[in-house]
């Protein structure tokens, strides 16, 4: 810069350029400023949809035309031309007519204003008389009014009314007059209208959204604080709460801003973020049972509901390759200050046990049904503490009486890997994995595997069997395949996954003759309480020559491949070392190893076996003697979905930090975390290896992801009403004792259908229990439960015998009548019915020749599908409303019959009869006198 | 490159940060024609050089781009830039005063051109820094974090750029002391500056011969018992409070042993082999004499006249002070000085002796 001229400190040309320099510099950043804080990503997205919108509005307008009736339009066109010439010849009339009206208008308001007036001072008048009358009161000066004053003034105000309202009848006749010769055309008119009433409305919306200057004015930056079209979306839920640590506040889902599209269905096929929500019934729109306007989004999906970026709001890519799809595209990078991320896509049903808590089975949520499933079928709760899995019956089944069914070599086997002889089996592996390959200590797994069963064989008891027949394995055969054994199990596991889910309820029979003992799978058979009291396995109500023979041929199912395989033997060295390892706990090395030489090698196995059990926790799935208040070995899931990621130990395992990869990690590959790690074996981990499937492990994620500590108020949860929850617990137990196995139950089970007996005639299957709470008496159906007798005498299997308490036979009983909606006592039969009724009632049965499928005994001619319960059992069996429901139409309720609809629904609506002599072809009447006459069959 | 780094890194460490900077310091005001300009483009070059190129470095970015950290650093280059022109100013100006002339400021007129100089120059510092301000706020938005959770709290937990040398000192000393006592005395340091240091000498001017001590002192406790533990504390010290160099990643699971002791374990268990007595004074009594030494003796003894000491000690006799300053205030200022030569003196003997405390009354949360 030059020198400063004298009595100046600067150069002032020197600075005149730095003042222009800079003043520019903060004219174009005042600009950047406006222009950062008014350019967001979702403006973007806005006008984006806008655009299509116009698209969509300009096709749909087009598509209204063409559906507009064109003849009927042209019609009243033509009619509307008529009539416009019409009034247009009595226009000179109308116009008259028009003229008077006004000028009638003109007197009336003037009569209007004259009675007004009039009407205002004798109110007044009327008062002061009154007050003149009246005997107490002197009326203030100047304001008494005589009796003759206050007749005259009201005969004046009378007069003036009635003028007004004589002017008011005539202008009302000639305003008719005039309406009615303009009659016609408005009529014609409104039809037009509603002719194009959608297209009308189409075109309405494409100019309100049109690109024209106004709307575009509305957005410009620094004007768009007045009325803006394009402006943040957000619904606000109350009720919904967000727990903010500190706070719990409101929820408000900003979502939409972006997912313009998401609750309307003409965009069910466009690019993301305008495509409609799947399952409009269910979710979102205005008519479904999750609006969005109560709901929100994140209620279900997580996220940051008050964000409007995409990184901002915490989407969850769905693997490494969206990932780095969204790095590049919208600058994704995770979000280490929210801890609740979106679920990822398809993992949504996570959020549903929020307010469904209590449910067992959700409709529409697959995943979450599968994955609660499998959460209570492994048996997860077993070891992991869980709300809401405290009261379950062990998974495994009871150690007590081992010696009484198995060896020590086939159970050593098993423990060093359960799949290698069940490969449906639940029960996971726990050695050979990761931290402990048999590759590299394989002696000290072995005598791990040993010392255990050691020690559960020395506290097994023998039990008593008694005398066990011999039996015909070839008749064995038959029985196991037709009286129903397959609904709950399968014999070979070959094709395992086409096997329908429920038949591996109970334990796959591939093997066990390689398992069991005779004198066990007797007893079993015959009598499964006597092993383990609290068993599922029903009582098939087998003689002993049926038990001998289905025993003699379960026992000739081996698996040669299993009884190949090396038992797992004690290594001394081994055993040594862990029983050392357990002693150091307490004592110091020196005392510690003195104990350990003064005990015997049985000593030393037993102690070790203990002390393993206790490590690994056997006891949270099976009963062992000496565990029975041992506590769970591992971490309590119940709120797990909670949990913060930074709690979480990765180790040196490389994957994305989130909940959802460290869970799948984990169940995929248990002892993961421990590579790389310097750990004593009591440090170890230890959970065991299931070998679930991705989608299991996926459907297992979605129920443990959805265990948070949300607890939302009682009011915004789902609660059952009363049938609601007796229809739940009633679901447990259907679950528990695996009722799908053989039943179709709210639509779906049936697991023996695919057996080839029954798929080769229908007929053969286990009835469809849908409606039988409405089918059938309560009292009936609980002495049926207590003690099945025989309704459909063609069946080959048999309905166990269950031996429920009072309180699981009151649970299912009501909760059938729940499901339904129905009460469990009803007005019987004993309602008198006259002889009449009950006559007409049987000439139907003969005219429709009912008895020709409802047999009591013996087929005949008749295949097993065509058969139908006998008419003797309906008194006391079924329900008379029921029967007229299913006379009207069976197919709702069991699909698939061969019970024909004899009183359909034609076209138009209306119910028709077959039979239109009897009862005057009244179908109502004819199927209640039908159903009157069942009822009373039996007398 | 990684060689390069690593000598960083491990130069960065407290104890060897701290000696060095100590060092160059001194030297630098015992050989003052250091402070000239070549020296500031030398220095703001080395600096830059330093920043820039470091900045390709992902875990230093990580700490340097920190919306928190940013104006730090602005404030870092500014503290140079100052420690540097006051020098340098004071150098020059010790030049013309032993050439015979006046000062600089002297010769500064009393008066300023307002109109348009002053105004016209006010107003360009406004635009410039109206736009250095709303760019950077542009580019760099406000930071926020997530809704606390008392159950996750962050690693490391950081007071502010300005407590951060208190914190930085709690490592050595027990909150009372670093977190209420040293504070206080700080602030009653800096009041007490003007009854202290009574020299007219520098009143309007920059020197640096006519005030030596004074200045030392001032930019010893500033730069180095300051301002270096603010920038350890915020840039050098990640989870649970360990130390990373610049080009370290802070992993929150590197776990680094701490086994301090005592000086009452110093004395009876190590010394005498003896375990602690129960009784608390008798436990602390080497502690507490030591303190009361270095507190209520070694000022009285500091004014003692030369020949009192020994002949390699005669530099540390204050008695030229004492006789200068008046005995209050002799006390006032060589207690303040010797307080605050406490830090550093406390500091090597942990980094020495791995000392956690010289006494130690946990009953009563009371230890130094």
């Amino acid at each position: 810069m030059a020198k400063p001229a004298p009595g100046h400190a600067y150069d002032i040309s020197g600075l005149n350029v730095v003042f222009a320099i800079s003043s520019i510099l903060l004219f174009v950043t005042t600009i950047w400023m406006i222009w950062a804080d008014y350019s967001r990503e979702w403006k973007g997205y806005q006008r984006q949809f806008s655009q299509m919108e116009r698209e969509m509005t300009g096709r749909q307008i087009q598509e209204a035309d063409a559906a507009v009736n064109q003849r009927e339009l042209q019609r009243i066109e033509g009619d509307l031309a008529t009539a416009e010439q019409e009034l247009e010849a009595k226009q000179a009339e109308v116009a008259q007519r028009e003229d008077e009206l006004e000028a009638l208008n003109d007197q009336r308001t003037l009569a209007d204003i004259r009675e007004r007036s009039l009407k205002s001072v004798y109110d007044s008048k009327k008062f002061f008389f009154e007050e003149s009358e009246h005997e107490g009161t002197i009326a203030p000066y100047g304001k008494h009014v005589t009796a003759e004053e206050f007749e005259a003034f009201d005969n004046e105000f009378v007069a003036a009314r009635d003028e007004r309202i004589a002017i008011e009848f005539d202008r009302d006749a000639v305003e008719r007059t005039i309406r009615d010769a303009q009659a016609r055309v408005g009529e014609l008119n409104g039809e037009r209208d509603s002719l194009v009433q959608s297209a009308t409305l189409l075109r309405r919306k494409a100019s309100a959204i049109a690109q024209n200057l106004p709307n575009t004015f509305r957005n410009l930056p620094m004007v768009d604080f007045i009325d803006p079209s394009i402006e943040v979306q957000q619904v606000l839920v109350t009720n919904l709460t967000e727990d903010l640590n500190f706070a719990v506040v409101s929820r408000i889902d900003r979502c939409k801003t972006c997912h313009l599209g998401i609750d309307n269905p003409d965009y069910a096929d466009a690019e993301q973020p305008f495509r409609t929500h799947p399952n409009l019934d269910l979710y979102v729109s205005g008519e479904s049972v999750h609006p969005r306007d109560s709901f929100g989004c994140t209620s279900c999906h997580e996220g940051r509901g008050r964000a409007i970026d995409f990184v901002g709001v915490n989407h969850s890519p769905q693997n490494g390759e969206q990932e780095h799809e969204w790095v590049e595209k919208y600058g994704w990078k995770e979000d280490h200050h929210w801890d609740r991320p979106m679920y990822q896509n398809g993992m949504a049903e996570a959020g549903c046990q929020k307010c469904h808590g209590d449910q067992v089975l959700l409709p529409g949520a697959e995943r979450f049904n599968l994955g609660r499933q499998l959460y209570e079928a492994a048996g997860c709760w077993g070891c992991h503490n869980t709300v809401g899995f405290e009261d379950q019956r062990n998974v495994g089944p009871k150690l007590e009486h081992l010696v009484a069914k198995t060896t020590p070599e086939w159970a050593a086997r098993w423990l060093k890997n359960p799949k290698s002889f069940k490969q449906s089996t639940y029960m996971p592996r726990f050695w050979d994995l990761e931290n402990n390959l048999d590759a590299d200590i394989g002696a000290r797994n072995q005598t791990e595997v040993a010392a255990i069963v050691a020690y559960v064989f020395d506290k097994a008891k023998p039990l008593d069997y008694g005398v066990v027949p011999d039996g015909n394995d070839e008749r064995g055969r038959e029985l196991v395949e037709t009286i129903g054994c397959l609904g709950c199990h399968i014999t070979d596991e070959s094709n395992l996954a086409e096997v329908d889910w429920y038949r591996t309820r109970g334990a796959s029979l591939a093997g066990v003759g390689s398992k069991v003992n005779r004198e066990f799978l007797y007893n079993w058979v015959k009598d499964p309480k006597h092993y383990w009291e609290e068993t599922f396995m029903p009582d098939l109500r087998l003689t002993d020559g049926e038990a001998a023979d289905v025993t003699a041929y379960l026992m000739t199912l081996r698996n040669e491949t299993f009884e190949q395989l090396p038992v797992p033997q004690i290594d001394n060295a081994a055993l040594d070392e862990i029983a050392l390892e357990f002693l150091r706990a307490g004592l110091p090395i020196a005392q510690a190893e003195e104990r350990l030489g003064s005990m015997s090698a049985e000593e030393k196995t037993l102690y070790s076996g203990e002390g393993l059990i206790r490590r690994f926790g056997c006891f949270g799935c099976h009963e062992i003697e000496g565990f029975e208040d041992a506590q769970k070995i591992g971490v309590d899931l119940s709120t797990w979905g909670s949990k913060l990621v930074p709690r979480l130990d990765f180790g040196y395992i490389d994957i994305p930090h989130t909940r959802q990869e460290w869970f799948e990690n984990k169940i995929n590959h248990p002892r993961s975390y421990d590579r790389g790690k310097v750990k004593g074996a009591p440090e170890k981990l230890r959970m065991g290896y299931f070998g679930f499937t991705e989608d299991e492990v996926q459907a297992i994620a979605t129920k443990v992801l959805g265990q948070t500590r949300t607890s939302l108020p009682a009011e915004a949860q789902k609660n059952l009403n009363a049938n609601e929850a007796i229809g739940e617990r009633a679901r447990v137990l259907i679950h528990e004792y695996n009722c799908r196995g053989c039943h179709l139950v709210d639509g779906f089970g049936g697991g023996i259908y695919e057996t080839e007996v029954m798929t080769e005639d229908v007929g053969f299957r286990p009835p469809n229990l849908n409606t039988q709470g409405a089918r059938t008496q309560a009292s009936w159906l609980f002495d049926f439960l207590q003690d099945p007798s025989e309704v459909r005498f063609w069946l080959n299997v048999r309905m166990p015998t269950f031996h429920f308490d009072d309180e699981q036979l009151n649970t299912i009983v009501s909760g059938f009548m729940a499901m339904d909606e129905t009460h469990p006592f009803a007005i019987s039969a004993a309602v008198p019915v006259d002889a009449a009724t009950l006559h007409i009632g049987s000439q139907l049965l003969d005219r429709l020749r009912c008895e020709q499928c409802h047999l009591a005994a013996a087929a005949g001619t008749m295949s097993a599908s065509q058969l139908a319960p006998s008419f003797r059992l309906t008194g006391e069996r079924l329900r008379e409303e029921w029967l007229v429901d299913w006379m009207k139409d069976p197919q709702t309720i069991t699909p698939g019959t061969q019970m024909p609809q004899f009183w359909p629904v034609n076209d138009a609506g209306d119910r028709i009869t077959p039979l239109p002599d009897i009862l005057e072809g009244d179908p109502e009447a004819q199927m209640r006198a039908v159903a009157a006459y069942l009822m009373r069959y039996a007398e | 490159m990684d060689f390069i780094k690593n000598i960083i890194n491990w130069s960065s460490g407290p104890t060897v940060l701290f000696t060095v900077v100590t060092i160059a310091l001194a030297l630098s005001l015992k050989y003052t024609q250091v402070w000239s300009k070549k020296f500031a483009y030398i220095l703001f070059g080395v600096m830059g050089v330093f920043y820039v190129s470091s900045m390709f470095d992902p875990n230093f970015f990580l700490i340097v781009a920190k919306p928190d950290n940013v104006p730090i650093t602005f404030m870092l280059f500014l503290v140079a830039f100052f420690t540097w022109f006051a020098l340098y100013q004071g150098v020059e100006n010790d030049k013309r005063v032993a050439a015979g002339e006046e000062p600089m400021e002297k010769q500064e007129q009393d008066k300023v051109w307002v109109w348009p100089d002053l105004v016209y120059v006010e107003l360009l510092c406004m635009v410039l820094l109206t736009i250095g301000l709303v760019v950077w706020s542009i580019l760099l938005p406000a930071p926020l974090e997530q809704p606390a959770n008392p159950a996750d709290s962050p690693n490391p937990s950081k007071a502010p750029w300005y407590f951060l040398g208190l914190q930085e000192m709690l490592v050595y000393f027990d909150p009372w002391l670093a977190g209420v006592v040293f504070p206080t005395l700080i602030v009653v340091g800096l009041l007490a500056i003007p009854f202290i240091d009574t020299n007219p000498k520098g009143n309007g001017y920059f020197t640096f011969k006519e005030r030596r001590t004074e200045i030392a002192i001032f930019l010893y406790g500033f730069l180095v018992l300051w301002i270096l533990l603010v920038i350890s504390g915020t840039f050098l010290r990640g989870p649970n409070w360990n130390f990373f160099g610049p080009y370290e990643y802070w992993d929150p699971h590197r776990v680094e042993p701490l086994l301090n002791v005592n000086i009452s374990d110093f004395f009876w268990v190590r010394g005498l082999g003896r375990p602690l007595p129960s009784n608390p004074i008798l436990r602390e009594f080497v502690g507490i004499g030591m303190v009361l030494f270095y507190i209520g003796v070694l000022p009285v003894v500091l004014a003692w006249p030369k020949e009192k000491f020994p002949k390699f000690l005669r530099w540390m006799s204050l008695h030229g002070y004492y006789e200068k300053m008046g005995p209050a205030r002799y006390y006032l200022g060589v207690s303040l000085f010797l307080l605050m030569m406490s830090l550093p003196i406390k500091m090597y003997m942990r980094w020495i002796w791995d000392l956690k405390y010289i006494v130690a009354f946990p009953e009563i949360f009371f230890n130094i």
